[in-house]
């Protein structure tokens, strides 16, 4: 079974096919990261706009690297939140097309679900139940407990911003570039993570995730020193403490739900220190560790396509009536 | 006459009109905000009282504008994905033309202004000579800080009026006579990329942007 995955929430577009829900047999992506980097951040007006020129070309470039005719296509897996509308619109309404005319089944898939495949799509293994799952992204960042392909317990989130908009954030006040996650592990690199001491947000306050206390501390740190800044101690001293932060909720979950699997996932996935950080976590509880490749951690339709052939037996009976959500909780049904 | 299905999502509501060998069909559907749900299901009806089958369609045309852009992007990637994979064309008529077309057909001649209403007491406007053959016409509107005519000549307002302004309803019959009067766009795939929205203003952050260099 051939599934065609079609990924639009953010800035990137996305086509892929994947056989059988675990061989990617082409994945391309079109970026529009050097479009977004004049403003800071992504622009939705600008990100649909785009969307809609790349997604035909990526199409058609898809199909003829994956050396299938649509014919061959069993069905169609896009995403359908949560994420921006006017970019979400773009994909759904171009796999709408490719569904109606082919008469092959949609499935609307969840874009943060997605993520905790990709870790599995690495490997090219389906998801094993139950494990706990970090998703850390520019928008997300959700520990969640996995029972089943659509069935998730959410034991935290962030009740501000989230990690890589934190990293945008300081980037930006640095006038580093964009986006954030990358120039900051590059600035860092080598550096010494302990000569600032930033905040560990929400230490000892359960699950729950807060990031915008540690942009406000960076900023202040930065006026403070002025001139005598160590930019790349400080960028080291940033992603320690986002690490560090994530790494104590992820010790309590283990120790509390007691799964011996830990998936990281998600655009902030690929964040060095804390990947690190993370597989010595996961060795002290003797956890398999899964993460996905840097290709897989960024928005991608082969990770669409993946959880697509999982859920498809829970996708709505007339999928084609599905619109595109801002909000979809994971595991939540699909909305109309 | 050529079996085709058109899309104006270019308002809350969506207008499709769809044709088989002998005649064509059209209708309103109330699609506000739900456009990206509703789509196949409309084109399902409308081609049901067309009886004509998808993989029948030789033509695809899609109103490029102005309007909600959302919407409008919604039909565009919709109709250009069927157009890719049937192979067959895929033609964008905007609403100026249309209206153009509409007052042709109404027995109007001579050069006129058309105006569309957008943002806060804005305008798009377009100047067009009727006597000249509509399915050649490229409209460059223009964006007016006021809604009020800003020339002699005769001015309609598309779907909309106000003072010294008359109101145009575009219609199925100068639609229909303008799709058969067009030459239909070769099924290259070049060519399906051309069919865009019509983007006349830029976006917000863009006017930002350009504000800051200024």
């Amino acid at each position: 079974m051939l599934t065609l995955g079609i990924e639009s929430s953010c800035d990137d577009t996305s086509i892929a096919v994947v056989e059988n829900g675990t061989r990617v047999l082409t994945s391309l992506v079109s970026s529009q990261i050097e479009i977004h980097r004049r403003f800071g951040g992504v622009v939705p007006e600008i990100a649909s706009r785009k969307h809609l020129e790349a997604i035909l070309p990526l199409l058609r470039d898809t199909l003829e690297q994956a050396g299938v005719k649509i014919s061959e296509i069993g069905q169609v897996a896009v995403t359908a939140g949560p994420g921006l509308l006017g970019p979400l619109l773009t994909g759904l309404s171009c796999a709408k097309a490719i569904a109606w005319q082919q008469q092959i089944p949609l499935i609307p898939v969840n874009h943060i679900e997605a993520h905790l495949t990709a870790s599995f799509l690495a490997n090219q293994r389906f998801p094993e139940y139950p494990f706990l799952g970090l998703i850390v992204s520019g928008g997300h960042s959700n520990l969640v407990l996995a029972s089943g392909p659509r069935q998730f317990e959410t034991l935290g989130y962030t009740v501000d911003d989230a990690p890589g908009e934190l990293f945008d954030k300081v980037a930006r006040h640095l006038n580093l570039g964009y986006p954030g996650g990358p120039v900051i592990q590059k600035t860092g690199e080598g550096a010494d993570p302990h000569k600032y001491e930033l905040p560990r947000p929400m230490a000892g306050k359960g699950y729950l995730f807060s990031f915008s206390g540690l942009k406000t501390a960076v900023v202040r740190l930065v006026e403070s020193e002025g001139d005598a800044l160590d930019l790349p101690a400080l960028c080291a001293a940033l992603q320690l403490a986002v690490a560090d932060t994530f790494s104590r909720k992820v010790k309590l979950a283990l120790q509390e739900t007691r799964v011996k699997r830990l998936v990281l996932a998600g655009g902030v996935a690929a964040n060095k220190p804390l990947r690190e950080e993370l597989a010595r976590v996961a060795g002290k509880f003797k956890c398999e560790f899964l993460l996905p490749t840097i290709h897989l951690c960024t928005d991608n339709a082969a990770m669409i396509a993946a959880h697509g052939y999982l859920t498809a037996d829970c996708a709505p009976e007339n999928s084609l009536l599905v619109n595109a959500v801002a909000n979809w909780d994971m595991g939540a049904p699909c909305s109309f | 006459m050529t079996k085709y299905l058109f899309i104006d999502a270019s308002e809350n509501a969506t207008y499709i009109q769809a044709s088989n060998s002998n005649t064509y069909f059209n209708q309103i559907f109330d699609t506000h905000r739900n456009l990206g749900a509703k789509i196949t299901e409309i084109c399902d009806e409308m081609l049901q009282k067309a009886a004509v089958a998808n993989n029948e369609i030789e033509r695809f045309i899609v109103c490029t504008g102005p309007g909600s852009l959302t919407g409008l992007r919604v039909a565009n990637s919709f109709l250009r994905t069927l157009a890719f994979l049937s192979e067959r064309p895929l033609a964008g008529i905007d609403l100026f033309t249309w209206t153009a077309a509409t007052l042709k057909a109404d027995g109007k001649r001579g050069k006129v202004c058309l105006m569309a209403p957008t943002l806060i007491d804005k305008a798009f406007a377009v100047e067009v000579d009727l006597n000249t053959d509509l399915a050649l016409y490229q409209p460059e509107p223009k964006l007016l800080e006021n809604r009020l005519p800003h020339s002699e000549m005769p001015t309609f307002g598309i779907r909309w009026q106000n003072a010294g302004i008359e109101k145009v309803t575009p219609t199925p019959e100068a639609l229909h006579h303008l799709i058969e009067t067009q030459k239909a766009n070769s099924p290259d795939f070049s060519e399906l990329l051309k069919i865009l929205p019509l983007y006349i203003i830029p976006s917000q952050a863009e006017r930002k942007l350009e504000e800051k260099k200024c």
